[in-house]
């Protein structure tokens, strides 16, 4: 347990130090260490996205409210050992802290590199699809605090519906994503809650 | 043997109706059962397209999720079956019936039936088929793709599997289709279906055979009709049942003509036999006369003074039996008429002058009158003759002693001939039975007279009939003026 919370606190202040001085670079860090670790890393990966993407959006703000929960309940379960809940929870938080970040890009109007009509078309179609899942993902999650997720889910999709039928391919394409990454988070969440057989440890 | 065949055709006839009746019944079946294993054939060709359609998604949208995301296939196999079973329910929901799933790594993973009545409870796959699916993913791993369909009682099992290389997945797609092949409701159908066949193709054959019979009897009555007017007349004789019957009318009727004939005969020996008696009394008289002529020369040419008038007388009493013998003949019996237009006065007067001296014996009185010139007709002499003789005789005898007969012959389009006696007429209900075979008011009568003169007078083509409106017993021969059949 100490041997732990040592870890830990290497693993939340090192990265911390390294992000200021490598701003806006993308580079892809080795992970390393043990799982726990990794994830606690990730974790902090995901808090620091989740603040750099902040949007004064009512929408926006509800998906990061549910980023930060899921986070601190990732922190939570890593605490207490349980490694596959705080990764798929981190993981839900991850997929809705992209969420926030294409509605950021929405805004953008300075984007012009969008996919084609036809493309667009395609990615509206998948994107129906994943949507059909979302209420079954939230049931397996046994999450009451999901259901808005599934709601925001299918405004988002109507969002980006109305926009491919405006022709307005910048918001199209980010709220189809948006859209997307809820579902994804609501898959994450019904993995949270499935037993897994974890395999075992090399000593 | 045709001939036995054609005379119970009616029998042929049911007999052919029943094996017609066990055809169409047994095609009934055939036809049925055909129709139920096409109508199966739809249902479960319906059934394939579905669950064919249904593992194609399955398949892409599994291939999709790969495709999109790098870490799928490093997923928990618990977590990929929670994931998969979400491309299921969203599949799935559009193939109403249909459950399926995918089997990856000897595994049954992300099964779902959303159109299930209770989906909640359908969370595993059905045990029953689960050997079936196995088996079909393992051959679609050779194959890419196996259908396989399993027949149960009264329901058969589709099931398709696809097998995606990339992913080393087997996505499979199950549905049942009841209602097929249950091998005792089937034939519960069947049975109906030829009973009710049956029994409407007894309906028709029933109704077949009442109009065959209706149009039998119905040939049958006109031909009556018609034989009560015309006696040649034959019944057409078919080949069925209502035939014999037909053949019995016509072999009735020749006999009843041969019977006719022979009471014609018959009737015409009974008026000779009258007429003997009646003219026994006239061949005596010459016999008589003959006799005293012949004894009186015997004695003058004793007396060597032979008187030549007594052969004179001799000669003439011949001439007068040669006359009665001459009338005799004129009773020729069945030979046709000989019909030729001539007056009638002489055949009158021949037939009064036969009976004379029997009335005169009785005190009757005959009389004998043409008005309106000479009136001549067709006709048979010989026939009028024993019709006149009739009608004298029946007259002379109706009167017992004394009164009169009056022969009148007349006419205007047709020649008649009256004969009216001084007896009353002949009351209303006897006048009905007059022309009647075997009728007569005589005790020793045969009843055969008239019946048999108004025969004799309609084939010449007259007629004789009972005057109604005379005060007394009146008869009335009319005869045509041409020639019968002209």
């Amino acid at each position: 347990m100490k041997r732990l919370a040592a870890f830990l606190v290497v693993a939340l202040i090192a990265p911390a130090f390294v992000s200021g001085q490598n701003k806006g670079v993308k580079k892809k860090k080795k992970e390393e260490g043990p799982p726990e670790v990794r994830l606690a890393q990730r974790i902090e990966k995901v808090r620091n996205r989740l603040a750099e993407v902040a949007v004064p959006d009512n929408a926006a703000s509800s998906l990061e409210a549910s980023a930060s929960q899921y986070l601190g309940e990732a922190e939570r379960r890593l605490a207490g050992g349980q490694l596959p809940a705080a990764e798929g929870l981190t993981q839900a938080a991850d997929a809705l802290t992209r969420a926030v970040d294409h509605i950021r890009h929405s805004r953008d109007v300075n984007r012009t590199d969008y996919p084609s009509r036809q493309e667009q078309a395609a990615h509206l179609e998948r994107a129906y699809f994943r949507l059909q899942q979302a209420g079954y993902f939230q049931a397996q999650s046994k999450d009451p605090r999901a259901k808005h997720l599934v709601q925001a889910a299918r405004q988002f999709y109507q969002k980006a519906r109305q926009a491919y039928d405006r022709r307005e391919s910048r918001d199209a394409d980010e709220f189809t994503k948006v859209s997307e990454e809820i579902v994804k988070a609501l898959e994450h969440l019904a993995h949270t809650s499935t037993p897994v057989r974890e395999p075992p440890r090399l000593k | 043997m045709w001939k036995t065949l054609a005379g119970r055709r009616m029998q042929m006839q049911l007999v052919l109706i029943c094996i017609t009746g066990l055809l169409i019944a047994a095609l009934s079946v055939f036809l049925i059962s055909d129709a139920v294993r096409g109508a199966e054939q739809i249902v479960l060709g319906d059934a394939v397209k579905a669950v064919d359609a249904a593992v194609e998604e399955l398949s892409a949208q599994e291939a999709d999720r790969a495709e999109q995301e790098a870490d799928w296939n490093g997923l928990a196999l618990e977590l990929k079956d929670v994931s998969l079973r979400g491309v299921s329910q969203a599949v799935l929901r559009s193939y109403p019936g249909v459950e399926g799933g995918y089997w990856w790594n000897s595994e049954f993973l992300g099964y779902a039936f959303p159109t299930h009545i209770n989906p909640e409870q359908k969370t595993d796959v059905p045990a029953a088929e689960s050997n079936e699916i196995r088996a079909a993913a393992e051959e679609s791993r050779r194959i890419a793709s196996a259908r396989r369909i399993v027949r149960g009682s009264g329901e058969a099992v589709v099931i398709a599997v696809r097998y995606h290389d990339n992913t080393d997945m087997a996505a499979w797609a199950m549905k049942r289709v009841s209602g097929l092949g249950d091998a005792r409701q089937q034939r519960r159908r069947l049975w109906l279906a030829a009973l009710v066949s049956a029994a409407l193709l007894s309906l028709m054959a029933t109704l077949a055979t009442a109009a065959g019979l209706e149009r039998g009897v119905s040939r049958i009555k006109q031909g009556l009709a018609v034989l009560e007017r015309d006696y040649q007349h034959r019944i057409p004789e078919t080949l069925d049942e209502l035939g014999h019957i037909a053949r019995a009318i016509n072999q009735m009727v020749v006999r009843r003509e041969a019977l006719e004939k022979e009471l014609r005969r018959e009737d015409r020996l009974r008026a000779m036999g009258r007429l003997v008696a009646a003219v026994a009394h006239e061949v005596r008289n010459p016999l008589n006369g003959m006799r005293l002529a012949a004894q009186l020369l015997k004695k003058q040419m004793a007396q060597d003074r032979p008187d030549g008038r007594q052969l004179d007388s001799i000669i003439s009493e011949i001439d007068r039996l040669e006359a009665l013998v001459r009338e005799f003949l004129a009773f020729d019996s069945d030979r046709p008429p000989s019909m030729a237009f001539q007056p009638l006065r002489p055949t009158v007067a021949r037939a009064v002058k036969l009976v004379d001296s029997q009335a005169a014996r009785l005190g009757i009185t005959i009389t004998m009158d043409e008005q309106g010139g000479e009136a001549s007709a067709c006709f048979d002499e010989g026939h009028l003759t024993q019709v006149l003789l009739n009608l004298l005789l029946n007259a002379i005898e109706s009167q017992g002693s004394g009164g009169w007969v009056r022969v009148e012959i007349g006419g205007g389009n047709r020649a008649e001939i009256r004969v009216t006696d001084s007896g009353p007429a002949i009351p209303p209900d006897e006048q009905e039975r007059l022309f009647e075979m075997f009728y007569s008011n005589k005790p020793n009568g045969a009843g055969l007279g008239l019946a048999v003169s108004r025969e004799l007078i309609r084939q010449m083509g007259g007629d004789l009939t009972y005057d109604t409106h005379q005060e007394n017993a009146s008869f009335l021969v009319r005869m045509p003026r041409a020639n019968h059949g002209e």
